[in-house]
């Protein structure tokens, strides 16, 4: 039984196989002898190559989430991304800086430029809250506001388009 | 003593009073906006009203709404929390006149203590150091530009109204301060419903140093020593312990003489806080009184014994001191952790969603005032703050241990925690010779990095397989299609099961 998760950048392909009826794991070349005791919905033990842990797992938003002896792991399944993985990668795209998107859920606070302001490198654009912090988004370039897409006082989602910015 | 108490809060503050109140046989009454139905103080309370929709505005703030539902359950006392109307004198003046408990300082003394500047004049009359500053709130920014040059750079902008470092600003020259003090009033207005500011000297490189209060209606005053809350970030505190390394027996008894002088200078009753700044050369300024519980009494609870919030309550019913402080010592050492839904790797932004598993760390000294469960939401309208995770040890070293390891066993899923940040707090060398000052965090943790550890990458692979195995809900996300049944594979091999 083969499964794939993406953790980070990379994909990791781990096979389950009995072999003399026991678990072998198979994680690219490497086989790890495994011993595994569900202990309920979401713990388990796990004896790998002699080492004993207690492993919490818990599956939501499309991730897979393992805790184990203080790590935090996070996988998704590849081909199955999840929206926020999607708004990741827009932010950190090259195109990226000319449309400036709301960091995390909240509400508009104040919006410092409207359409057609010529805007400064550094220039605060925009203040959205969230769980009563503000947090100031910057221009990261000098040129104008193409559009602003919200009023003040507007909920907005993660990942929403809140000011569009054009290059001189 | 009373019979039925509302709770105006929500969280593992809310939680933490309805844990007093099952103890002392007092029925508790629950307050919650909407969103907020599912949070675990709903939950726990003996009642709970709905007092409307989620902006504070429309609920945890609103007055009207909790007085209303104070007469609703027939909640003889008021228990504010932290937070919200809990150092809101007109909230507190609105419950005397209502016939309803306030449980906390009256609505006079908390006026004068929580206007900074009005407490600061009534003190200057007494024998309390106090820091350099403005001695009212004013509007006009050329007053704040003239203060702030006669007694020079770097100032700090205050709100008048509140804590917790909301609406708070330092500013190192005059062309910062126009912005500061307008982004300080907005923080204020949100926060605390009033955007009065006022502005002071900034002590550099002080350490934070708070005294635990309490005062009956008659005249009995103790203070339960000091705690050390240095370490903060953008004025908030995260880490605070008790004692302080940095105060002995002398400073203490000093310290607490003028906490004493405080509360009875102005009047204060009930449990509070007194807050001082301690500079380089150990002399400390008198900073502001917290007239409410604060987030971090668990650890005065773990080294005095005291049940401060109990106190509050028996103080609140007009129940007399019976500890003196002659009787009062400090045991041990306790450290506490704020535990923010917030990303560490991320600027600290908060981090909302499901916490789709959660599992509280366990063992010797350790306590968890927490208020989310496995499977409870994350919502973007209140204070971040999701649990407090406190470790008591007989010495520092051996809380500190404690604290560390119950970081590493503490599991939060689905949404980033300041947990791993926390972890490196715990491993600072200046954290563990205790040379903690409040600029902490910008010295060791500026650059703060979640570290790549993938010790157990290869077992969290395995661990998910087996899950995605296990799980016949999830039969669809094998990638990989194979055309055998999974058990022909996997042949006679089995995963156990507990008996």
């Amino acid at each position: 039984m083969e499964y794939e998760f993406l953790y980070g950048d990379t994909v990791h392909r781990v096979t389950l196989n009995s072999k003399d009826g026991k678990l072998v794991a198979q994680i690219g070349d490497e086989d790890f002898d495994v011993d595994v005791q569900v202990i309920d919905d979401h713990g388990m033990s796990l004896i790998l190559g002699g080492r004993s842990m207690t492993v919490f797992i818990a599956k939501g938003d499309g991730k897979r989430f393992v805790h184990i002896n203080g790590e935090n792991y996070c996988f998704s399944i590849p081909g199955a991304e999840t929206d926020s993985a999607a708004v990741h990668k827009e932010g950190s795209g090259g195109e990226a800086k000319l449309s400036i998107t709301a960091p995390m859920p909240g509400s508009v606070l104040k919006i410092d430029v409207k359409d057609g302001d010529a805007v400064e490198e550094g220039a605060c654009l925009i203040i959205v809250e969230a769980m009563k912090m503000e947090t100031g988004l910057y221009s990261s370039l000098t040129g104008k506001v193409k559009k602003v897409h919200v009023n003040a006082g507007q909920q907005v989602d993660a990942g929403q388009l809140l000011i569009e910015l054009e290059e001189n | 003593m009373f019979k039925k108490i509302l709770i105006a809060n929500r969280g593992e503050i809310a939680v933490r009073v309805i844990r007093a109140c099952r103890e002392m046989g007092i029925q508790s009454a629950a307050v919650y906006s909407d969103v907020d139905r599912q949070n675990l103080h709903v939950q726990l309370a003996d009642e709970a009203v709905c007092i409307g929709e989620a902006p504070p505005l429309e609920s945890y703030l609103n007055m009207d709404r909790i007085i209303d539902a104070a007469k609703e359950v027939g909640a003889e006392a008021i228990h504010p929390g932290y937070g919200f109307l809990a150092e809101n004198h007109r909230f507190a003046a609105r419950c005397e006149k209502e016939g309803i408990v306030f449980i906390g300082p009256s609505a006079r003394a908390m006026k004068l203590v929580g206007d900074k500047v009005a407490s600061r004049k009534t003190l200057s009359k007494f024998d309390v150091p106090i820091i350099p500053g403005m001695k009212s709130a004013v509007s006009e920014i050329d007053t704040f530009q003239e203060e702030a040059s006669r007694i020079g750079y770097p100032v700090m902008i205050k709100a008048s109204a509140g804590g917790g470092g909301k609406g708070m600003r330092i500013v190192r020259n005059s062309k910062e301060l126009k912005s500061a003090i307008e982004s300080g009033r907005r923080e204020a207005k949100s926060a605390f419903g009033d955007d009065s500011v006022y502005l002071e000297k900034c002590i550099e490189q002080p350490r934070h140093i708070e005294f635990q209060v309490l005062a009956d209606l008659h005249g009995n005053v103790v203070h339960a020593f000091e705690r050390e809350c240095s370490i903060q970030r953008r004025h908030q505190k995260i880490v605070e312990e008790t004692p302080s390394t940095a105060v002995d027996p002398g400073l203490r008894e000093r310290m607490g003489r003028t906490a004493v002088e405080v509360v009875r200078a102005t009047g204060y009753t009930n449990a509070g806080t007194v807050e001082f700044l301690l500079d380089q050369e150990r002399n400390f300024y008198f900073l502001e009184v917290n007239a409410r519980i604060q987030v971090e009494h668990p650890i005065t609870e773990m080294v005095t014994g005291l049940d401060l919030v109990k106190w509050q309550i028996r103080i609140a019913s007009g129940e007399k001191l019976t500890i003196r402080q002659e009787d009062l010592f400090q045991r041990g050492h306790a450290i506490e952790c704020r535990i923010y839904a917030e990303d560490p790797a991320n600027r600290f932004l908060p981090s909302l969603g499901t916490i789709h598993f959660m599992k509280n760390p366990e063992g010797p000294g350790i306590r968890v005032d927490s208020g989310i469960y496995s499977g409870c939401d994350v919502s973007m309208y209140y204070d971040p703050i999701l649990a407090k995770l406190i470790a008591w040890g007989e010495e520092r070293e051996i809380a500190r241990k404690r604290m560390t390891q119950a970081l590493k066993d503490y599991v939060v899923m689905g949404i980033k925690t300041t947990i791993p940040y926390l972890r490196d707090v715990m491993d600072v060398p200046d954290f563990i010779s205790g040379k903690t000052t409040t600029d902490f965090i910008e010295k060791n943790l500026s650059d703060w990095q979640e570290n790549e550890k993938n010790e157990y990458l290869q077992a969290a692979l395995t661990a998910a397989a087996v899950f995605e195995h296990t799980r016949p809900e999830f039969k669809s996300t094998p990638s990989v299609e194979t055309t055998y049944s999974p058990w022909s594979i996997l042949g006679n091999w089995r995963i156990g099961e507990r008996g």
